[in-house]
């Protein structure tokens, strides 16, 4: 009886890890397809609108023109309000980040302590506008799956140089592009919702047009919302360099 | 009859100036400050009042050539009105100050005769260096001290400037061919001790008048060139440079006592502004996750500068003569570094050696600033508490010594609009270069409304 226990249990532990291994790799792969639906276009470019809303209903208007190449490259320049018109960031690795300030004249080099502030008072920090592959930095495993979403639990690697201590994200496996992501912060707490609404096909690619992100502790969220998006408009890689960046639009 | 070619043709520039702009893709945008100060001490003094509208003019030409416009329309000062009929003149300055300054006017060509050539000509500022405000090889504009609190402060000038890129590297040149000296700051904010005389006993300064030698505006006297080469070297932004510049801070190259009685005389002083060449360098990326930039310039006088004197004595006027600037290298340089903690605590230090218009080896001061930064209500709200500290030597610190504290707190309540509130407070000690400063503690408040 006891030597058939010990089979049952060696079974059952077998059965849990072996399921665990394939919910492991299901997720990893499943990040891996909503990673290839994002990054899909070979190049980007769109207005983004940002509204900056606080615990209190007050609104502050962003406009920036985004350029993205492959799922590395973006260029960001602020178009509004007027006190930050020209004001560009170039992000050509999570390593790579510079900063140009019109008013100043100057370009400058952003350092990884200031990677987790918030960028330009919205709600995302510079390393999620930076923020294309997330494979490169979690392990995903399948939490829930039905027929309408897959539920993932992504966390960091080891070593990974990262800000939040897990995310939890839901995605459409009609279209592989995620629904609404939670941030949760190094003591597990959660801190940010990102929710992916009006999703639409552009030009052939899965594209979100809007995107909420919302600091559930702050109590602040900022609502994303692109328009004239254009692909594969054969952006050239002299666009992702400081030259541009210095560049009147 | 010349009188109405000139109109004619004046309106033929401007209409074909308008008819391009009109074609061209023309933004207008600016802000709007009203800046307020007073003395903390005495009487509480106002001694600053301005109104300034900025209008900064972006026209595309086309793709390749962008024209930039800044100018400054500014109600500053006070009234300064002496005489009855100064309130009566049509021309109502001497009640309400007011000025106009082009800032910059320059174009943009981007991709000159060859696709990786860019270039600027007109009127512009060339912003060298990576360290915060103080650049020891930003030697391209001339300082602007007008205003204390904006020490950083360059004046734009006219220029060409030419920059090759091939891949992450970029080289740079810019001539400037005219001489721009600096505006030196307000009696009150002198940087540096005021020289005395030793005068024997009984004889009196009862004046003092000066000229100042500008170099003739030649290609040989008057003009500034600079080269730089920038790029990234494993992880770090770095670029030497070259400058081939004029002091814009003038240096006495005379001082000469004239006699008004027997004990009575005017001190009469020739200035001029020597020539260098400087070699810098500069460097800034992160060390361990904390920002961090280096700048050094090596400043090499093209010659030996002698100060001749004029001093009465029992013996009568006798004329000796000092080294005023020795033809010496002398390197001034910048250390700095910035982080970020997890709950948003910004700190800033730089340790600055050689500060403004210090020259010659012996005469560079060190300098510490800090500045802690913290931001509350998603940026809505910024406190900033700012400090400098200067000793002429570790060995004298408590002899010899000035800080300088500057709290301010930024409120953004709305987009476009920010409203500061801020103080500067200085204490100073015996013999140091910012000791000037000391007695101005200021209050002031700012509204600045962006559009």
């Amino acid at each position: 009886m006891k030597r058939h226990l010990r089979f049952v249990s060696l079974f059952i532990l077998t059965t849990f890890a072996a399921a665990a291994a394939l919910a492991q790799n299901d997720g990893n792969a499943i990040l891996k397809k909503v990673e290839a639906t994002l990054n899909a276009p070979k190049d980007r470019v769109a207005i983004m609108s940002m509204k900056l809303i606080d615990k209190n209903g007050n609104v502050k208007n962003r406009v920036v023109k985004i350029y993205q190449k492959g799922d590395d490259k973006r260029l960001i320049r602020f178009l509004k309000p007027a006190d930050v018109k020209g004001v560009g960031l170039l992000v050509l690795s999570d390593n790579e980040m510079w900063l140009y300030m019109p008013a100043f004249h100057k370009i400058r080099r952003i350092a990884s302590h200031t990677k987790n502030e918030n960028f330009m008072g919205t709600d995302f920090t510079y390393d999620d506008m930076a923020q294309t592959k997330y494979s490169e930095k979690y392990t995903a495993r399948v939490l829930q799956q039905s027929p309408d979403s897959i539920k993932l639990e992504l966390t960091p690697k080891p070593g990974a140089d990262v800000n939040y201590s897990k995310l939890v994200m839901v995605v459409d496996p009609h279209n592989w592009v995620p629904k609404r992501v939670e941030f949760y912060d190094k003591s597990g707490s959660l801190k940010k919702i990102l929710t992916n609404s009006r999703v639409a096909k552009v030009d052939g690619y899965w594209t979100v047009q809007e995107m909420t992100m919302q600091d559930v502790q702050a109590k602040h969220k900022t609502v994303l919302t692109l328009s004239d998006v254009k692909h594969d408009t054969g952006l050239a890689n002299s666009v992702f360099t400081k030259r541009f960046l210095r560049r009147s639009e | 009859m010349f009188r109405y070619r000139s109109l004619v043709l004046g309106w033929i520039v401007l209409a074909l100036a308008f008819t391009a702009l009109a074609r061209a893709q023309v933004s207008l945008n600016g802000y709007v400050k009203t800046d307020v100060r007073a003395r903390i001490k005495g009487n509480h003094r106002l001694t600053w009042n301005e109104n300034r509208l900025d209008l900064k003019l972006k026209a595309h030409l086309s793709d390749r050539a962008v024209l930039t416009a800044e100018s400054w329309v500014r109600s500053f000062g006070f009234p300064t009105a002496a005489r009855l009929e100064d309130l009566r003149y049509r021309d109502r300055r001497a009640v309400l100050p007011w000025s106009v300054d082009l800032r910059e006017a320059y174009v943009d060509f981007y991709g000159f005769l060859f696709s990786n050539l860019d270039v600027r000509v007109g009127k512009q500022r060339i912003a060298w260096g990576t360290a915060d405000k103080i650049n020891p090889t930003d030697n391209l504009n001339p300082k602007d001290f007008e205003d204390p609190l904006d020490f950083g402060r360059k004046l734009p000038v006219n220029a060409l400037r030419a920059t090759a890129y091939a891949g992450d590297w970029s080289l740079e040149a810019v001539y400037v061919p005219a001489f721009t000296p600096a505006v030196l700051p307000p009696p009150e904010w002198r940087l540096g001790q005021e020289a005395t005389l030793p005068l024997p006993p009984g004889v009196q300064v009862v004046g003092s008048k000066n000229t100042l030698v500008l170099p003739p505006q030649t290609v040989k006297d008057g003009a500034n060139l600079g080269f730089k080469i920038s790029g990234t070297l494993a992880g770090y932004d770095v670029s030497a440079s070259y400058v081939y510049t004029r002091d814009d801070m003038p240096l006495a190259t005379s001082v000469v006592f004239e006699p008004t009685s027997q004990t009575t005389g005017v001190v009469s002083t020739r200035l001029s502004f020597p020539r260098y060449h400087v070699f810098g360098a500069d460097l800034a990326g992160e060390f361990h996750g904390v920002g961090v930039w280096a700048e050094a310039a090596a400043f090499v006088p093209t010659g030996e500068i002698l100060t001749t004197i004029v001093l009465p004595t029992q013996q009568g006027l006798v004329t000796t003569s000092e080294v005023a600037l020795k033809k010496q290298a002398f390197v001034k340089y910048v250390l700095g570094g910035d982080y970020t903690f997890a709950n948003g605590l910004y700190l800033n230090g730089q340790f600055v050696h050689g500060f403004y218009g210090e020259r010659g080896r012996d005469n560079l001061q060190d300098y510490l600033m800090l500045a802690v930064e913290k931001r509350f209500l998603h940026d809505e709200v910024k406190l900033r508490l700012g400090g400098a500290a200067q000793a002429r030597s570790l060995s004298d610190a408590t002899d010899n010594y000035t800080w300088i504290a500057f709290p301010e707190l930024s409120y953004y309540p709305v987009d476009n609009v920010e409203l500061v509130l801020g103080a500067y407070t200085i204490h100073a000690r015996g013999e140091t270069t910012l000791a000037g400063f000391a007695g101005n503690d200021e209050v002031y408040a700012k509204i600045k409304v962006s559009f």
